[in-house]
């Protein structure tokens, strides 16, 4: 199957100032991909490339095989058919939300429209509000104004930047799975852009990970989180340590909680690497004969979040039930369980 | 709210300290319904004249020129409002959203034009373009015609009165349009674009109704300053309301009759305001809280070359080639034109125009911060009517001050002369509060404007937090608003500035004997076709009226830079 939107090479300048570099990434049809990444990586950048806002200074942008932007040749905005959601929604406040509906849909006549609108309104939960101005909404409903706004006129693909960033965390993960519902019934292609992991995993079968302005990694969320490639996108995503370890000539890993039996890449033996800890891989175990001093812990309800010190200083987190109850300089017996290592360059 | 706020504090706080908050209240109001009246009254003496007896030349008027009155009036508001329209947005949106070689020159040059007046681009013009002067004579000269053999349009006609008026009144459209497009998130723009609308249709289908509001603002002080304007059109001889105000007064002897025509004026002026304020309704234009860089769309080949041309056409027209010709004319003359007398004038003019601008932007923040802390319909309508000073031309607010003052100043002579013997004789009508009082009057509602919208800009969330870490509203005002507010105050400063050293009919009525502005001067010089020498005082008028564009100016880029 070829791909829907494709990315080759794309680099974006400010002057002399590189906003995105060498970004490749495609995205199937049906499929709702994100750009995940620290403020101020170029994620957003990439977005509005794609929508036709900013010139590519290399590579190639495609959409359904036929090329929209490429160096000095950018397909105006108004002709490429791709919707887009605005981080501050840009709802028109001088229409109301019917007319903002329809403001794509000058292409129909006038029944058509209508219809299209009421449609749209009712897709997305809004039917009763077309005669409401936007500053008459609140900010959950401006969020599924614009959507509906960007899907009425059929768009090949939506472009959401930050979509749910002016909205309460509450509504944020509970609109963020609706949304994604709402796209797969409508088998709508989908690209996202968010600072915000939780709002990734809810929405996107793809992300890719931008830092800097170009990609560190691409996958499914279960890829990024379980096997990273680096200590950026560790770090980035979930929560977790990455310590400093010795790997042995023999394959095995020397650190804090003894020697540990595994296989190691073998461009490691012998080296330092950085090795990724989850709180998840270090287990409360009570009848451990390796206890860690408690440098500092976090009630999250059902568990403690405890900070460990390693003897060599370094600290690990470790995800243990709330009954454990060790207090702050306490000692906490734990056992280390990994299911795949993750190590990488020394930093 | 405001009383249950304060009983709640009562009983937490204990009552000695807000008891005395909740006095401060009441002399605040009391002092602002008061201060507003004051400056109402000379528009309620005018407003009263209708129910003065009509004498018999309202028949006469009825009879011969009223019609043409109405009709010339509408015809100017008509013309120079499509006038500052078109120069003001097509400005506002080439210097604002669009990027060429010259933007940044041209987006402070289009200011320049502020600092002439109307009536001195037209005697220049008029110098320029009448039968005998420059460009006819080369005509002449060239083809060899003779009088009445060709044709030329007449400068000295409503047409000529509508171009001098919109080609210097257009920066007010240009100045707010232009700040309305800066702050428009272009989100909106782009949303229009993926929407499938291009860069015309983006323009006219959101950026400029989304401007509407800025826009209304803009015509509408430009309007009122055309019906107010009298050195043009009576220099050109166009009758309006404005000339037949004062043809009545001082040709008829009819102050009453006078000010019952400016009072049909007003109805023009509330008619325009109510129109305004109907199509804002409903509509609520909040400004994205996300504020980008803009974005502005590059320009190249024949649409960069047609942009500068476009925007050095408008500055030509409206400022070099007049004020060049006034430097020339200067040039021949200053040396019998600037002496101690001249030197005099020119202090006097920035001393009246510095006080006046001042005393406006205090009253005018008394007034909006105290329509912000009670914003019951009372305080609402009390502010508005002290902002409608600007729709009523000058001749007809010299009236309404030299009513009230001169019965004052009777009633003081009198008590005086009974109780210790000692006339006093025109104490007030005749001295330079009389006329402060007037510009204040007049130009009180420009620093209104602008202090009310850069206030609106703050959200009440940061009133409360102030109010809640204990300051009190002064202090609110003081360390709150007035350091968020400082490029709105400027403006306002300068936009008083400005208007009160080009006023005319007003300084003319109202000034101390012997007291002349540059104005004055310059309108005497010319009005006895002495155009040469009356350059003198006018280009000083239009050089001093430069600093205050330069400033405005150096606020507004400086805005603009800490944006991006």
């Amino acid at each position: 199957m070829a791909e829907h939107l494709k990315l080759r090479d794309v680099s974006v300048h400010y002057g002399a100032f590189t906003a995105a570099h060498n970004v490749s990434l495609s995205l199937q049809a049906g499929e709702i991909g994100c750009l995940l990444g620290p403020s101020g990586c170029g994620k957003t950048t990439l977005l509005r490339a794609i929508g036709g806002f900013e010139p590519l200074s290399a590579g190639e942008i495609s959409l359904q095989g036929s090329t929209i932007s490429g160096v000095g040749n950018t397909l105006p905005p108004e002709q490429r058919q791709v919707g887009m959601v605005f981080q501050d929604f840009a709802l028109f406040p001088h229409l109301d939300v019917g007319r903002n509906v329809a403001f794509g849909l000058s292409y129909m006549n006038r029944s058509q429209r209508a219809a299209r609108v009421s449609d749209m309104l009712e897709l997305v939960g809004l039917g009763q509000s077309g005669r409401a101005y936007p500053h008459e909404l609140s900010g959950g409903q401006q969020q599924r104004v614009a959507l509906a706004r960007a899907l009425a006129p059929k768009p090949r693909i939506v472009l959401l930047d930050e979509p749910f960033s002016g909205l309460d965390s509450e509504l944020r993960e509970q609109l963020a799975g609706e949304v994604r519902q709402l796209l797969q019934r409508n088998q709508m292609t989908a690209l996202l852009v968010t600072h915000d992991q939780h709002e990734a995993f809810a929405m996107a079968d793809q992300i890719t990970l931008i830092n800097g302005g170009t990609v560190v990694q691409s996958g499914t969320p279960d890829d990024l989180y379980h096997r990273p490639i680096d200590a950026f996108t560790a770090g980035f995503i979930g929560e977790g340590a990455v310590i400093a370890v010795q790997v042995n000539g023999d394959g095995t890993l020397d650190f804090g909680l003894g020697l540990l039996q595994a296989p190691v890449a073998a461009q490691y033996a012998g080296r330092s690497a950085g090795l990724l800890l989850r709180p998840t891989d270090i287990a409360y175990a009570a009848h451990s004969s390796v206890s860690l001093p408690v440098a500092a812990r976090a009630f999250r309800g059902a568990q403690y979040l405890y900070q460990l010190q390693l003897p060599d200083g370094q600290l690990i987190l470790c995800l243990a039930p709330v009954s454990t109850n060790v207090s702050v300089g306490g000692l906490l017996p734990v056992s280390c369980h990994l299911d795949a290592l993750s190590l990488f360059e020394p930093s | 709210m405001e009383v249950e706020a304060t009983s709640i504090a009562v009983a937490v706080a204990g009552p000695t300290r807000w008891q005395r908050i909740a006095g401060t209240d009441t002399v605040w109001r009391l002092c602002l319904l008061l201060g507003a009246a004051l400056i109402a009254l000379p528009v309620v003496v005018v407003v009263a004249s209708l129910w003065q007896p009509y004498s018999p030349v309202w028949q006469h008027l009825l009879d011969t020129v009223l019609a043409d009155y109405v009709v010339n009036s509408l015809l100017l508001m008509a013309g120079v409002g499509l006038g500052t329209l078109v120069l003001g947005v097509s400005s506002a949106w080439l210097t604002a959203m669009c990027e060429f070689p010259g933007r940044r020159f041209f987006t402070w040059a289009l200011l320049l034009p502020m600092a002439m007046p109307a009536y001195i681009i037209a005697y220049t013009y008029t110098g320029l373009l009448d039968f005998a002067g420059p460009l006819q004579t080369a005509l002449r000269d060239t083809f060899g015609w003779r009088y009445g053999e060709y044709w030329f349009p007449e400068i000295r006609s409503l047409g000529g009165a509508i171009c001098m008026l919109s080609l210097v009144l257009y920066p007010y459209v240009y100045l707010l349009v232009r700040v309305a497009f800066t702050e428009q998130s272009t989100a909106l723009l782009e949303a229009s674009r993926s929407l499938g609308r291009g860069p015309w249709r983006t323009f006219f289908g959101v950026a400029l109704p989304v401007a509407r509001p800025a826009i209304a603002a803009g015509v509408s002080l430009v309007l009122m300053e055309a019906l107010a304007d009298y050195g043009t059109v009576d220099y050109f001889g166009v009758s309006t309301f404005t000339t037949g105000i004062f043809r009545t007064w001082y040709g008829l002897g009819e102050l009453t009759t006078a000010a019952q025509l400016a009072s049909l004026l007003l109805l023009f002026v509330f008619v325009l305001f109510a129109l305004e304020r109907l199509s804002r309704q409903r509509l609520r234009f909040h400004h994205g809280t996300v504020s980008k860089a803009i974005q502005r769309i590059p320009l190249r080949g024949w649409r960069a070359a047609g942009t500068c041309a476009w925007l050095a056409l408008i500055l030509l027209a409206a400022f070099v080639i007049p004020t060049t010709q006034l430097a020339l004319w200067a040039g021949t003359h200053w040396r019998s034109s600037v002496d101690a007398g001249f030197m005099t004038l020119v202090s006097n003019t920035f001393m009246l125009a510095a006080i006046a601008s001042l005393c406006c932007l205090a009253v005018a923040l008394f007034l909006a911060y105290g329509k912000r802390l009670f914003p019951d319909w009372l305080t609402v309508v009390a502010v508005r009517t002290a902002g409608m000073g600007y729709a009523v031309p000058g001749t007809v607010i010299a009236v309404g001050v030299l009513i009230p003052f001169a019965w004052l100043d009777n009633h003081i002579d009198l008590l005086m002369q009974e109780n210790f013997g000692m006339p006093t004789g025109l104490l007030l009508s005749g001295s330079l509060v009389a006329l402060l009082f007037a510009y204040v009057v007049r130009f009180l509602s420009v620093s209104l404007q602008t202090v009310e919208s850069g206030l609106s800009r703050i959200g009440s969330s940061l009133d409360e937090s102030a109010r809640s870490l204990g300051a009190s509203a002064g202090g609110v005002l003081r360390r709150v608003h007035l350091p968020i507010l400082r490029g709105s105050l400027l403006t306002a400063l300068l936009l008083v500035f400005v208007d009160v050293l080009k006023e005319l009919p007003a300084t003319l009525i109202l000034r101390p004997f012997n007291f002349n502005t540059l104005a004055v001067r310059a309108f005497e010089l010319a009005s006895d076709e002495r155009l040469a020498a009356a350059a003198t005082p006018a280009l000083a008028i239009v050089l001093i009226g430069l600093l205050p564009v330069i400033l405005l100016n150096r606020g507004m880029t400086a805005g603009e830079d800490g944006h991006g």
